[in-house]
C-alpha cells in the first residue's frame, strides 16, 4: 500500500526518467516503444551521430584535419620533387610499413588481442603474391589481393587455437607460428614445397610496369595505402570499432553484455591478417623476393615498435611511426655516409653492420616506452596545437 | 649407433633445458612476467665469454675466469633489467612482454653488430669444452663435456632447490608466487624477492650457456629459440609445476633428437627444429594447462 | 504467471570455503525479490553461478524451464538473463553513449533497436537512468553514482527477462538512490523479474514484496521482508557485523 502512494508521488514530481523498456517476447516488435520514440524523436535528435558528410567536413577543418592533410600532401610531393630512386625507395618502404603497423594496432591496439607474430601474415602475403606471380602466372594486381585473402586464411589458422586465451599466452602463440613458418621457409630440404634459402625471386619493377619505372610504383602503392589506412580508419570508427575497443577494455563485461566476443575477435584477426598481407605482398613487390627471412622475430618486431612510437590504438600512431622509421633511417644512412666520405672512423662507418640500425632503433623503443606514456605522436600534435592557437591569438 | 646417440644428446638437452625452463617459470610464477628475452640471456652469456676468452678479441682472459664473470654479468645484467625496464611496467604483463621483446632484439641486434664489426661475416661460435676427450664406458663413448654437463646441471637444479625450499630468500621466493598480497602483508619485500628470483634465472640462463655452447654453437639469432624451447617445456610441463618442468625438458629434448634421428618423412625434410613450436600448438590446442599446470583462467 | 527461474541444490565451494550451500528457490515470472545477508554470505557467487560466470559445483538451474547449468554466460545473456557488478566494469575508453550501444549489439539488443535504430535505443536508455546530458563523456572521469547508473543502464541493453542487480545502490547518494529505485518500481510494474542483492535498507525493505536471506552460503530466510527481518536467525547473521 505505502509503495503504491510513494510511487505515484514520485511520478508527478520527476517525470524526466520515464521507463522506455516494456517487457516484450523477443520477436514481437516494439511498438509501443516507436511510440514513444516518435513522441519524443525532438528531444534526440541532437544525440544521433553526425553524418559521414558531417564528420567528414569537421574533421577537415579541425587542427588534426589539417596536420593530416598536410602530412598527406607532403608525402605525395616531396618524393616527387625530389625524384630521386632512393627517396622513392625509402617513402614506398614507409607506406608499406604503414599498412602493416596499422594492422598490428588493429589487432593488438584497438582490439587488445596482442600478436607478436605480426609477420606470419606479413609474410604469407608475400609469399603467396610471389607464387601466384611467378608460378602462375597471374598479374601482380590479383596476387596481391590473393596474398591478403591467404593471409586471412592463416590468421583464422593462428587464431582459432591461440584465442583460447588471453594476454600472454595468446601472444605467446602467435609468436610460435610466425617462428614455425621462419623455420620451415627456411629449411634447404623442404625447398621445393617451401623455397627454402633463396624463395621465390620476383623481378620487382616489371610487375608494376605501366612504364617499368618506380614512380608508378610510388604513385600505386600511394594510392593503397591511402585506401588501406582509410578503410581501416573507418573501421575504427565504427560500430565494429566500437565492440573492438569493447572487448579490449573489459571483455568479459562485454560479454556480460551480450555480445559474442570470440566472434569478433575472429573478426579482428581476419581483418588483421588481410591488412598485413597487402602490405607483405607489397613488400616482396618491392624488394624483389620472398624469402624467410620476412617471417623473422625483428619482421613481427616492427609493426609493434612503430605503433609504440607513434602511439598506440590510433591507427594515425602507425603510419607516424613506420614514416619515423624510415626517415630516420635515410637520415641515419646518410649521416654513415657523410661521415665515411668525412673519414671519420673509417674502420667504423665503413664495416658498419645492417643490425647496427636495427639495434639503434630497438634502443628507441626501449627508451620511448620506459619513459613516455602513449608514444611521441600525440603529444606532438598536442603541443603543435598549442603552439599554432599561441600564433593565431588564441 | 644412432641410438645410444640419441640417449646421450636427449639427455644432455634435456638437463639444459631444465635450468632454462626452471628459470623462465621462476620468473613467471613469482611476478607474473614473461620474460620474452630469456632466450638472448642464454646467447649473450655464451657470446660475452666467448669474447673474454678467446684470442681474437685481444681481451683473452683464461677461460675459466671468463666464466665467472660472465655468469656474474648475467646475473647483475637480470637485476639492472629488473629496476631499468620491468619494474616501472609493473602489473602490466602485456607491456612487460614488449619490453622483454624489445630487450631481446636489442640484445640481439646488439651482438650481431658487434661481431660484424669483428668479423665481416656472421658465424656461429663455440666455446671450448671444459674438459677435452672422451671415455668409453661398457663400449658406448662419452665425451667429457657431456659428464660435465649432466653433473653441473644436476648439481644446479639440486642447488636451486635447496636455495628455494631451505633459505629465507627462497621462501619468500615461494610465498610471492602464491600470493603477493599476502606475503607483502606478512613484511615480505617483495621487490627484492622479484630482483632476486630474475637474478636467479638470469643465472640458470648463463650455466646453461657455459655449460651447452661448448656442445652446440650458437648465433645471435639462436636466442629465439632456446627462448621458445623454454616456453614449450614450460607450457608441456604446466604453468607453476617444477616437476613437470624437468619432465617437459626430457620429453621436448628427446622428441627434438628423435625426429633428428629417426623422422624422414619422404620428403626427406629434418623437422627436428620446429618440434617443440609444433608441441606448443598442439599441447594449446588439445591440453591447455599443460601435463601437470593449473587451468588457466581464459 | 508461471516460475522464471528455479534454483536447485545449487552448491559452490572454493577450495575450502563453501561460498554457496544446497541453496533451493523460485522466482515468479515478473516478480521483484530481494536478495540480503553479510558481507561474504555468497550473494554475489550466487549471482556469478546464475549468470554463468561461475560453475556450480553440484545442483542445477532451469529458467524458463530449461537446464541452463552448463550453459555459457552469452547463451545466457542470449536468453534473457542479465547482469550488474557489484564492483562497476563500465567500458573506459568509450562514451557513455558507446558503453550502452555495445550492448544494443548484442542480439536482443538489436532485435530491440530494430524499429527505431541503436543509436535511438541507446539515447532512450541512457536518458531513462538520467545520464543523457553525459552522452559523449567517458567513464574516467564520472563520480561513482553515476558509473552505477550507467551499469545499471547497461544491464538494460540486452532486454533481459531477467534483471540481477548487485548492489545496485552501494555509494548512492540519498537521491541517485530514488533514481535507480523509482527505476526498478517502474520495471517491475511492466513485468520484468528483478532479482536485487543489497544491504539491510530502509529503501530495499519498503522496495521488495519477498526477500531471501543468505547466510554463510545457506539461504536461511524466505519470506516478505517484515517477516524476514523480525526472525531471530537472521538478527543473529548480522549481529555483530555493523549492519545499518
Amino acid at each position: 500500500m505505502n509503495e503504491k502512494k510513494e510511487s505515484n508521488r514520485q511520478d508527478q514530481q520527476d517525470d524526466k526518467v520515464q521507463i522506455v523498456l516494456t517487457r516484450r517476447p523477443i520477436d514481437e516488435p516494439f511498438k509501443i516503444f516507436s511510440k514513444h520514440m516518435k513522441k519524443r524523436a525532438k528531444t534526440f535528435i541532437e544525440y544521433q551521430v553526425p553524418s559521414a558528410q558531417d564528420n567528414l567536413k569537421s574533421w577537415i577543418t579541425s587542427f588534426r584535419g589539417g596536420i593530416g592533410l598536410m602530412g598527406l600532401i607532403l608525402v605525395t610531393f616531396i618524393p616527387l620533387m625530389l625524384n630521386d630512386t632512393v627517396y622513392y625507395h625509402t617513402f614506398i618502404m614507409a607506406m608499406i610499413y604503414s599498412i602493416y603497423a596499422a594492422s598490428w594496432d588493429l589487432l593488438s591496439g584497438v582490439s587488445g588481442q596482442v600478436s607478436f607474430g605480426q609477420a606470419a601474415y606479413f609474410g604469407i602475403g608475400g609469399y603467396s603474391c610471389a607464387y601466384f606471380i611467378i608460378y602462375l602466372g597471374f598479374d601482380w594486381f590479383p596476387s596481391i589481393f590473393i596474398g591478403g585473402i591467404l593471409a586471412i586464411l592463416f590468421g583464422l589458422l593462428v587464431a582459432v587455437p591461440c584465442l583460447r586465451f588471453t594476454g600472454p599466452y595468446l601472444a605467446l602463440g602467435t609468436l610460435a607460428f610466425s617462428l614455425l613458418l621462419f623455420n620451415l621457409f627456411h629449411m634447404a630440404s623442404l625447398s621445393h614445397i617451401f623455397f627454402g634459402e633463396q624463395g621465390i625471386p620476383v623481378p620487382t619493377l616489371s610487375i608494376f610496369s605501366f612504364k617499368g619505372n618506380i614512380i608508378t610504383e610510388f604513385l600505386i602503392v600511394l594510392i593503397i595505402m591511402i585506401i588501406c589506412i582509410v578503410v581501416m580508419l573507418a573501421i575504427f570508427n565504427s560500430r565494429l570499432g566500437t565492440i573492438f575497443k569493447a572487448i579490449r577494455d573489459d571483455e568479459t563485461s562485454t560479454e556480460a553484455a551480450g555480445i559474442n566476443t570470440m566472434r569478433y575477435k575472429l573478426y579482428a584477426f581476419m581483418i588483421s591478417a588481410f591488412f598485413a598481407g597487402i602490405a607483405g605482398s607489397f613488400y616482396v613487390l618491392h624488394i624483389g623476393k620472398a624469402d624467410y627471412n620476412i617471417y623473422s622475430s625483428l619482421m613481427s618486431f616492427y609493426p609493434i615498435i612503430f605503433t609504440l612510437v607513434g602511439g598506440i590504438a590510433l591507427i594515425s600512431g602507425s603510419v607516424f611511426g613506420a614514416y619515423f622509421y624510415a626517415l630516420t633511417n635515410l637520415f641515419l644512412d646518410e649521416l654513415f655516409d657523410f661521415f665515411t666520405q668525412m673519414g671519420f672512423f673509417p674502420e667504423f662507418f665503413n664495416n658498419l653492420p645492417t643490425a647496427f640500425i636495427s639495434l639503434i632503433f630497438s634502443i628507441i623503443l626501449l627508451i620511448l616506452i620506459r619513459f613516455t606514456e602513449r608514444g611521441i605522436m600525440e603529444p606532438t600534435i598536442k603541443h603543435s596545437k598549442t603552439l599554432w592557437d599561441l600564433i593565431i591569438g588564441k | 649407433m644412432a641410438f645410444v646417440e640419441f640417449l646421450i644428446y636427449g639427455t644432455v638437452l634435456g638437463f639444459i633445458l631444465s635450468l632454462l625452463s626452471m628459470g623462465y617459470s621462476l620468473v613467471y610464477g613469482v611476478g607474473g612476467i614473461t620474460n620474452l628475452a630469456h632466450g638472448a640471456f642464454y646467447m649473450l652469456t655464451g657470446y660475452v665469454v666467448f669474447w673474454l676468452s678467446n684470442p681474437d678479441y685481444d681481451i683473452n682472459l683464461p677461460y675459466n675466469i671468463s666464466i665467472i664473470i660472465g655468469l656474474l654479468f648475467i646475473t647483475f645484467f637480470g637485476a639492472f633489467i629488473y629496476y631499468a625496464l620491468i619494474k616501472p611496467a609493473e602489473h602490466n604483463e602485456i607491456l612487460i612482454m614488449i619490453i622483454t621483446f624489445a630487450l631481446a632484439v636489442f640484445l640481439e641486434q646488439f651482438v650481431s653488430t658487434i661481431e660484424g664489426l669483428q668479423e665481416n661475416m656472421m658465424r656461429a661460435i663455440y666455446l671450448d669444452p671444459w674438459l677435452s676427450g672422451s671415455v668409453e664406458i661398457l663400449g658406448i663413448t662419452f665425451s667429457y663435456q657431456n659428464i660435465v654437463v649432466v653433473t653441473g646441471a644436476f648439481l644446479v637444479i639440486v642447488l636451486t632447490f635447496l636455495f628455494i625450499s631451505k633459505t629465507k630468500t627462497g621462501k619468500s621466493i615461494r610465498a610471492v608466487s602464491q600470493d603477493r598480497e599476502a606475503a607483502e602483508l606478512m613484511g615480505i619485500n617483495v621487490d627484492r624477492t622479484l630482483v632476486v628470483t630474475l637474478m636467479i634465472s638470469a643465472l640458470l640462463a648463463g650455466v646453461a650457456a657455459v655449460l651447452y655452447v661448448p656442445e652446440v654453437d650458437i648465433l645471435p639469432i639462436s636466442g629465439w629459440d632456446f627462448l621458445l624451447m623454454s616456453m614449450s617445456v614450460v607450457i608441456l610441463g604446466g604453468l607453476g609445476s617444477v616437476t613437470g618442468s624437468i619432465l617437459g625438458a626430457f620429453i621436448i629434448s628427446f622428441a627434438r633428437f628423435f625426429t633428428f634421428y629417426y623422422i624422414d618423412t619422404p620428403l626427406g625434410v629434418a623437422f627436428y627444429g620446429v618440434v617443440h613450436l609444433i608441441v606448443i600448438i598442439i599441447v594449446l590446442l588439445i591440453r591447455p594447462q599443460g601435463l601437470f599446470g593449473k587451468k588457466q583462467r581464459t | 504467471m508461471g516460475v522464471i527461474l528455479q534454483v536447485k541444490n545449487l552448491t559452490k565451494r572454493f577450495g575450502g570455503l563453501t561460498a554457496v550451500n544446497d541453496v533451493s528457490f523460485e522466482v515468479e515470472r515478473g516478480s521483484l525479490v530481494g536478495l540480503i545477508g553479510p558481507n561474504g554470505a555468497g550473494k554475489t557467487t550466487l549471482f556469478n553461478l546464475i549468470s554463468g560466470f561461475e560453475n556450480p559445483n553440484s545442483g542445477s538451474i532451469w529458467f524458463e524451464g530449461m537446464n541452463i547449468t552448463k550453459f555459457n554466460t552469452s547463451k545466457r545473456v542470449k536468453m534473457g538473463i542479465s547482469r550488474t557488478f557489484q564492483i562497476v566494469r563500465p567500458l573506459k575508453t568509450l562514451s557513455l553513449l558507446d558503453n550502452i550501444i555495445v550492448g544494443c549489439m548484442s542480439p536482443r539488443g538489436k532485435k530491440m533497436s530494430e524499429d527505431i535504430g541503436i543509436n535511438q535505443l541507446a539515447s532512450t536508455i541512457l536518458a531513462s537512468v538520467g545520464l543523457i546530458d553525459k552522452a559523449r563523456i567517458p567513464p574516467i572521469i564520472l563520480p561513482h553514482g553515476d558509473l552505477k547508473r550507467l551499469e545499471f543502464a547497461r544491464a538494460l541493453a540486452s532486454n533481459p527477462e531477467l534483471l540481477l542487480l548487485d548492489e545496485p545502490f552501494s555509494g548512492l547518494s540519498h537521491e541517485e538512490q530514488m533514481v535507480i529505485v523509482k527505476l526498478i518500481k517502474e520495471l517491475h510494474k511492466e513485468g520484468h523479474t528483478i532479482i536485487l542483492v543489497g544491504h539491510v535498507l530502509r529503501e530495499l525493505m519498503a522496495l521488495v514484496p519477498r526477500t531471501l536471506v543468505l547466510h554463510q552460503g545457506k539461504l536461511i530466510a524466505d519470506g516478505a521482508p517484515d517477516e524476514v527481518v523480525n526472525k531471530k536467525i537472521v538478527y543473529e547473521a548480522y549481529l555483530g557485523r555493523g549492519e545499518s
